[in-house]
């Protein structure tokens, strides 16, 4: 049995069902990383595994034990909020012992255990400084020391990150990565932001409207998503779709997406998909761009480039739509002047219309 | 008329014995994105509340389209504000949230009309002039604040922290529609952020902003091809560019990076340009995307241990440890590294950069600015 296991969770507020039946395993020692966007729910799920919240129906085991029914403080879980909980009229060390305080651990263990803690996070230097004059990264890092004290078996972190400026939000993910690695802990993570998800998580989960919908490796999620709105979710700069139809002849697959595109695979006929209505993905990085024009490629506007790290991120036009496409810097895109493309074959992935779930062909 | 939409010179505000903004001066071209890039706390939004009047400097001229506005109040200058919190009207339809400034000015009726269509036409905002600012998403709702603030036609637009509050997802598609209305509409916009991406992205110049000084003024790609010093090329680019300290040597006239850890050649440098610094102490930096891994020893590579691998969209960040030496380097998706593994690493030709370890000034780039 899995160190933490959630069991079909459901939860609903009034009329709406927040959560659907929601299940997933954590191994002992691992970071699952589930990403959402706002309001699918993924702040409910952590308050329901903390305890702050109770399920209408499921179950959680931790450790091979019940825990549904055993209250918040007997849980052995940690939580730490979007907005941390850190007092300003205490010092870093009052902050980090106060949980120890309130379950009156004597004093010499006290400053035993919140000095291993300051020394394991690298924050000996904040405790006898009041929190307001920390930095974002610096209050953050206390505020998980407070929590870290109690030494749970599981830590929950909801959007550790979000209120840090971007430069520290890097920082702090392979800070926390590294951090987590080193002393072992159990971690459930939650984000909205798919790339953050990705990088931290050994395991991701993609939360939508209140289900999780797909579990798996960072790049299994990012390579291979289950269905559509999987896909849309997880790609930034936003994935490209194209309405097409599939069908099959003479050993291949060919596939017409967006009225631009024909491109087919050398595959059995399937007589389930031919004339499937589909609709065809392209992520903006699988998109070919060339600057001169190519025999079976598509001519296209460029509407706008922007500079985006070692890479440029183009919004081109075509017909009525709007594509992106993500080239080298050095390539040279001018303003104005046209540019052909094409897709590649073996990068596309192709969903049923009507289940949004994926087609392999 | 001028072509410079905003002008600020010698500009300081002190807050007690807090220097917010420490004698700063740029200026701004019409129809030009500027950003002003830095930390949290280095007076970015201090610079953008003078510029809009909302604080008083204790030194320096702010002239807006030609016309000194220092000493006039905030409604007298010209400019268009959007906040963090888009301050559209819940109550009010986005029609009349778009008039709202017009109504203001007293502007006749049908001149009203005429504009606030015309503005709706430019931002795709026609199918919701009839729907409450309350029941609007984020993304409509930035634009509607951006139609309000421009249909009155300012000399230059701010926008501070335009984007914090959206998700992660929202914010790449709200970057795109931003940067494309703005080239379509011609509007001159000064924009606070701490995201460097998100400058880099929007921007034709980014104004790189520590401790109430400006750094180093550019365009995107040249601030992030030649900084200026340490704290720029730190600050832009992600995952942050790797700095190696070691000190500079030349054998039989060639260059080499000599530390405790590795040993660099730095063969295709200019030996002129580096003569001064020979046998003197550098720091050397390369982007995670310019080194280039191989499971195979090449001529001049150098070798270490894979420790970490992370997938980032379509993209590997690879933790490399060099003795007592960590670098991150950025690669496209491969399966065929393990942690543990030995790697050879080798700069791209061209793209290191050398800093001066006492200034951390970038030893070869010029002053281009």
């Amino acid at each position: 049995m899995s160190f933490l296991q959630v069991k079909g969770i459901n939860k609903t507020f009034e009329d709406k069902h927040v959560l659907k039946n929601v299940s997933f395993e954590v191994s002992k020692g691992e970071l699952f990383a589930i990403a959402g966007p706002p309001t699918a729910g993924k702040t409910t799920l952590l308050k329901i595994i903390a305890g702050l919240l109770s399920a209408d129906s499921g179950a959680i085991y931790l450790d091979g034990r019940d825990i549904s029914q055993i209250p918040p403080s007997a849980r052995d879980i940690g939580m730490l909020f979007e907005i941390p909980q850190v007092y300003p009229n205490l010092t870093g060390f009052e902050n980090i012992a106060f949980p120890l305080r309130a379950r009156k651990t004597p004093e010499g263990e006290i400053r035993k255990e919140v000095m291993e803690i300051a020394e394991l996070l690298g924050i000996k230097h904040l405790l006898d400084r009041y929190p307001t004059t920390y930095s974002g990264g610096e209050y953050q890092r206390v505020a998980l020391a407070r929590v870290l004290v109690r030494r749970p078996k599981v830590l929950l972190l909801d959007e550790p990150f979000r209120n840090l400026d971007a430069k520290i939000q890097e920082f702090m993910r392979t800070w926390l990565k590294e951090l987590q690695k080193k002393i072992g802990i159990t971690v459930i993570h939650v984000t909205h932001d798919p790339i953050e998800a990705m990088a931290v998580g050994d395991k991701v989960g993609v939360m939508l409207k209140g289900e999780l919908k797909q579990i798996g490796q960072p790049h299994e999620i990012y390579l291979r998503p289950t269905s559509i709105d999987v896909a849309e979710y997880v790609t930034i700069p936003a994935i490209n779709s194209f309405e097409g139809i599939v069908r099959f002849r003479e050993g291949f697959a060919e596939i017409e997406a967006g009225g631009a595109f024909n491109f087919r695979k050398r595959c059995e006929r399937n007589t389930e998909f031919h004339e499937k209505e589909v609709i065809v993905c392209v992520r903006p990085h699988d998109i070919l761009v060339d600057t001169q024009p190519r025999k079976d490629w598509t001519k296209a506007a460029l509407v706008l480039s922007q500079p985006f790290g070692s890479e440029i991120l183009l919004l081109l036009k075509l017909n009525e739509e709007y594509i992106r496409a993500i080239v080298d810097r050095t390539m040279n895109i001018k303003e104005g002047t046209p540019l052909y493309i094409n897709i590649d074959p073996e990068k596309v992935l192709i969903f049923d219309r009507e289940t949004k779930n994926i087609i392999t062909i | 008329m001028t072509e410079i939409a905003l002008r600020v010179e010698n500009l300081r505000k002190t807050f007690g014995n807090t220097i917010a903004v420490d004698d700063i001066s740029f200026e701004i071209k019409r129809g030009e994105f500027f950003s002003l890039l830095g930390p949290s706390g280095c007076g970015k939004t201090t610079t953008l509340r003078c510029i809009a009047g909302l604080e008083k400097p204790d030194k320096g001229r702010i002239i807006i389209g030609g016309e000194d506005v220092t000493e006039l109040p905030p409604q007298k200058r010209n400019v268009g504000l959007v906040f963090q919190e888009y301050a559209v009207f819940p109550h009010m339809t986005v029609y009349e949230n778009i008039a709202f400034g017009l109504m203001i000015k007293k502007l006749p009726k049908d001149e009203i009309r005429r504009k606030v269509i015309e503005i709706a036409e430019l931002l795709e905002l026609n199918p919701y002039l009839n729907i409450k600012g309350a029941k609007l998403s984020l993304a409509l709702m930035q634009r509607v604040a951006i139609a309000r603030s421009i249909v009155v036609e300012p000399e230059i637009l701010l926008l501070d922290e335009p984007l914090t509050l959206v998700d992660a997802k929202m914010k790449e598609s709200m970057r795109r529609e931003l940067r494309r209305y703005q080239k379509e509409l011609g509007v001159t916009i000064l924009h606070v952020t701490h995201d460097q991406l998100e400058a880099m992205m929007v921007s034709d110049k980014v104004a790189v902003m520590c401790q109430g000084k400006i750094l180093q003024i550019g365009t995107p790609f040249n601030v992030y091809d030649n900084p200026s010093n340490i704290f720029v090329a730190k600050f832009i680019g992600s995952p942050t560019m790797n700095f190696i300290e070691g000190r500079l040597e030349c054998q039989d006239s060639e260059l080499l990076m000599v530390s405790d850890d590795v040993r660099i050649r730095l063969s295709d440098f200019p030996l002129e340009k580096l003569r001064d610094y020979v046998s003197r102490e550098i720091i050397l930096g390369v982007r995670p995307e310019d080194i280039e891994i191989s499971t195979q020893p090449a001529i001049g590579s150098i070798t270490g241990k894979i420790t970490l691998i992370e997938t980032v969209g379509n993209k590997l960040e690879i933790t490399v440890e060099l003795n007592s030496l960590t670098l991150k380097i950025l690669s496209p998706l491969r399966a065929d590294l393990k942690i543990g593994q030995p790697i050879h690493l080798k700069m791209k030709p061209g793209k290191v950069h050398i800093f001066d370890k006492i200034t951390e000034k970038n030893i070869l780039s010029e002053e281009v600015w």
